[in-house]
Protein backbone atom coordinates (compact mmCIF):
# COMPACT_ATOMS: atom_id res chain seq x y z
CA UNK A 1 0.00 0.00 0.00
CA UNK A 2 1.51 3.55 -0.99
CA UNK A 3 2.14 5.59 2.31
CA UNK A 4 -0.42 8.61 1.05
CA UNK A 5 -3.00 5.88 0.90
CA UNK A 6 -2.18 4.09 4.16
CA UNK A 7 -2.63 7.74 5.98
CA UNK A 8 -6.00 8.14 4.09
CA UNK A 9 -7.01 5.07 5.45
CA UNK A 10 -5.56 5.24 8.96
CA UNK A 11 -7.61 9.12 8.94
CA UNK A 12 -10.64 7.42 8.10
CA UNK A 13 -10.63 5.09 10.83
CA UNK A 14 -9.00 7.85 13.11
CA UNK A 15 -11.96 9.72 12.43
CA UNK A 16 -14.67 6.77 12.75
CA UNK A 17 -13.34 5.93 15.82
CA UNK A 18 -13.21 9.15 17.47
CA UNK A 19 -17.24 9.27 16.04
CA UNK A 20 -17.93 5.62 17.70
CA UNK A 21 -16.25 6.97 21.15
CA UNK A 22 -18.28 10.16 21.31
CA UNK A 23 -21.85 8.01 20.55
CA UNK A 24 -20.58 5.70 23.70
CA UNK A 25 -19.35 2.97 21.28
CA UNK A 26 -16.44 0.46 21.11
CA UNK A 27 -16.82 -0.75 18.03
CA UNK A 28 -16.28 0.47 14.44
CA UNK A 29 -17.16 -1.65 11.61
CA UNK A 30 -14.07 -1.07 8.91
CA UNK A 31 -15.85 -2.26 6.03
CA UNK A 32 -18.45 0.67 6.74
CA UNK A 33 -15.39 3.37 7.16
CA UNK A 34 -13.81 1.79 3.90
CA UNK A 35 -17.59 2.42 1.97
CA UNK A 36 -17.91 5.74 3.30
CA UNK A 37 -14.42 7.11 2.32
CA UNK A 38 -15.27 5.39 -1.55
CA UNK A 39 -18.07 7.65 -1.28
CA UNK A 40 -16.86 10.76 -0.06
CA UNK A 41 -13.26 10.60 -2.08
CA UNK A 42 -15.73 10.48 -5.01
CA UNK A 43 -17.57 13.64 -4.39
CA UNK A 44 -13.85 14.90 -3.48
CA UNK A 45 -12.94 14.03 -7.37
CA UNK A 46 -16.18 15.63 -8.52
CA UNK A 47 -15.70 18.99 -6.98
CA UNK A 48 -12.13 19.19 -8.18
CA UNK A 49 -13.36 18.72 -11.83
CA UNK A 50 -15.81 21.19 -11.45
CA UNK A 51 -13.25 23.64 -10.00
CA UNK A 52 -10.66 22.87 -12.83
CA UNK A 53 -13.58 23.05 -15.59
CA UNK A 54 -14.15 26.73 -14.08
CA UNK A 55 -10.82 28.11 -13.95
CA UNK A 56 -10.19 29.67 -17.58
CA UNK A 57 -7.78 28.06 -20.01
CA UNK A 58 -4.27 29.55 -19.84
CA UNK B 1 -3.77 -8.00 25.33
CA UNK B 2 -6.17 -5.53 23.53
CA UNK B 3 -3.58 -3.93 21.49
CA UNK B 4 -2.83 -7.62 20.12
CA UNK B 5 -6.63 -8.56 19.77
CA UNK B 6 -7.23 -5.24 17.92
CA UNK B 7 -3.82 -6.05 15.11
CA UNK B 8 -5.48 -9.72 14.75
CA UNK B 9 -8.60 -7.63 13.86
CA UNK B 10 -6.72 -5.96 11.15
CA UNK B 11 -5.27 -8.79 9.33
CA UNK B 12 -8.33 -9.36 7.46
CA UNK B 13 -8.30 -6.00 6.34
CA UNK B 14 -5.27 -6.56 5.19
CA UNK B 15 -6.32 -10.00 3.04
CA UNK B 16 -9.42 -8.02 1.61
CA UNK B 17 -6.89 -4.95 0.57
CA UNK B 18 -5.08 -7.16 -1.91
CA UNK B 19 -7.43 -7.21 -4.65
CA UNK B 20 -5.97 -3.70 -5.62
CA UNK B 21 -3.72 -4.98 -7.92
CA UNK B 22 -1.64 -2.16 -8.67
CA UNK B 23 -0.95 -1.62 -4.57
CA UNK B 24 0.31 -4.73 -3.45
CA UNK B 25 -0.34 -5.10 0.95
CA UNK B 26 2.40 -4.80 3.51
CA UNK B 27 1.44 -6.47 7.06
CA UNK B 28 3.79 -3.35 7.97
CA UNK B 29 1.06 -1.09 6.38
CA UNK B 30 -1.60 -2.25 8.72
CA UNK B 31 0.80 -2.57 11.66
CA UNK B 32 1.21 1.26 11.05
CA UNK B 33 -2.71 2.11 10.72
CA UNK B 34 -3.34 -0.11 14.37
CA UNK B 35 -0.45 1.95 15.48
CA UNK B 36 -1.15 5.53 14.91
CA UNK B 37 -3.63 6.07 17.68
CA UNK B 38 -6.13 4.28 17.34
CA UNK B 39 -7.46 3.35 20.78
CA UNK B 40 -7.54 -0.48 20.68
CA UNK B 41 -10.48 -0.83 22.64
CA UNK B 42 -12.14 1.24 19.64
CA UNK B 43 -10.71 -0.57 17.01
CA UNK B 44 -13.45 -3.36 15.80
CA UNK B 45 -14.00 -5.69 12.80
CA UNK B 46 -13.65 -5.64 9.14
CA UNK B 47 -16.42 -6.82 8.33
CA UNK B 48 -20.07 -8.34 10.11
CA UNK B 49 -20.71 -10.32 6.92
CA UNK B 50 -19.44 -12.01 4.18
CA UNK B 51 -20.55 -9.49 1.78
CA UNK B 52 -19.27 -6.55 2.96
CA UNK B 53 -15.57 -8.42 3.01
CA UNK B 54 -16.15 -8.81 -0.81
CA UNK B 55 -16.57 -5.51 -1.63
CA UNK B 56 -14.12 -3.96 0.75
CA UNK B 57 -11.27 -4.46 -1.45
CA UNK B 58 -13.02 -3.23 -4.30
CA UNK B 59 -14.25 0.31 -2.69
CA UNK B 60 -10.57 0.80 -1.59
CA UNK B 61 -10.01 0.60 -5.27
CA UNK B 62 -12.24 3.12 -5.99
CA UNK B 63 -11.23 5.07 -3.00
CA UNK B 64 -7.78 5.17 -4.34
CA UNK B 65 -8.43 5.79 -8.03
CA UNK B 66 -10.59 9.10 -6.61
CA UNK B 67 -7.36 10.17 -4.86
CA UNK B 68 -5.09 9.63 -7.55
CA UNK B 69 -7.21 11.25 -9.75
CA UNK B 70 -7.94 14.05 -7.76
CA UNK B 71 -3.94 14.35 -7.05
CA UNK B 72 -2.80 14.33 -10.72
CA UNK B 73 -5.47 16.89 -11.83
CA UNK B 74 -4.38 19.33 -9.13
CA UNK B 75 -0.84 18.48 -10.64
CA UNK B 76 -1.94 19.62 -13.99
CA UNK B 77 -0.58 16.15 -15.64
CA UNK B 78 -4.36 15.54 -16.51
CA UNK B 79 -7.40 17.06 -18.01
CA UNK B 80 -10.51 18.26 -16.71
CA UNK B 81 -12.00 15.86 -18.94
CA UNK B 82 -10.16 13.14 -18.03
CA UNK B 83 -10.99 13.01 -14.87
CA UNK B 84 -14.56 13.01 -15.79
CA UNK B 85 -14.05 9.88 -17.84
CA UNK B 86 -12.95 8.47 -14.38
CA UNK B 87 -15.38 10.10 -12.26
CA UNK B 88 -17.69 8.22 -14.96
CA UNK B 89 -16.23 4.85 -14.49
CA UNK B 90 -16.28 5.56 -10.64
CA UNK B 91 -20.15 6.04 -10.70
CA UNK B 92 -20.56 2.67 -12.21
CA UNK B 93 -18.17 1.11 -9.69
CA UNK B 94 -19.64 2.86 -6.91
CA UNK B 95 -23.19 1.75 -8.16
CA UNK B 96 -22.38 -1.47 -9.04
CA UNK B 97 -20.56 -1.90 -5.19
CA UNK B 98 -23.73 -0.72 -3.41
CA UNK B 99 -26.12 -3.13 -5.36
CA UNK B 100 -23.86 -6.32 -4.39
CA UNK B 101 -25.09 -6.29 -0.65
CA UNK B 102 -28.68 -5.81 -0.64
CA UNK B 103 -29.75 -7.13 2.30
CA UNK B 104 -26.09 -7.90 3.80
CA UNK B 105 -26.52 -10.73 1.36
CA UNK B 106 -24.44 -10.88 -1.20
CA UNK B 107 -25.82 -10.69 -4.88
CA UNK B 108 -23.53 -12.90 -7.11
CA UNK B 109 -24.59 -11.26 -10.37
CA UNK B 110 -23.82 -7.38 -8.73
CA UNK B 111 -20.72 -8.52 -7.60
CA UNK B 112 -19.67 -9.91 -10.59
CA UNK B 113 -20.49 -6.55 -12.29
CA UNK B 114 -19.22 -4.60 -9.42
CA UNK B 115 -15.58 -6.47 -10.37
CA UNK B 116 -16.33 -6.06 -14.08
CA UNK B 117 -16.41 -2.22 -13.59
CA UNK B 118 -13.81 -1.90 -11.49
CA UNK B 119 -11.78 -3.46 -14.30
CA UNK B 120 -13.20 -0.87 -16.19
CA UNK B 121 -12.06 1.55 -13.85
CA UNK B 122 -8.62 0.82 -13.67
CA UNK B 123 -8.50 0.70 -17.55
CA UNK B 124 -9.88 4.20 -17.73
CA UNK B 125 -8.07 5.42 -15.10
CA UNK B 126 -4.41 3.72 -16.44
CA UNK B 127 -5.34 5.24 -20.53
CA UNK B 128 -5.80 8.55 -18.89
CA UNK B 129 -2.33 8.47 -16.98
CA UNK B 130 -0.41 7.54 -19.99
CA UNK B 131 -1.66 10.74 -22.06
Amino acid sequence: MHVDLAREVAKSIEAAAAAAEQAGETEVDLADVIKAAAHASRDELAAAIAAAEKKPAP
Amino acid sequence: MLKTLALLALLPLLALLQGCETMPVSLGGGLAVAASGISPGVVGTLATNPCEAATAAGYTAVHMANKQTIKRLAEGRITAAQAREVLSKVDQALLALDASCPGKAIDPLALAIAKRRIDELNQTKEAAYAR
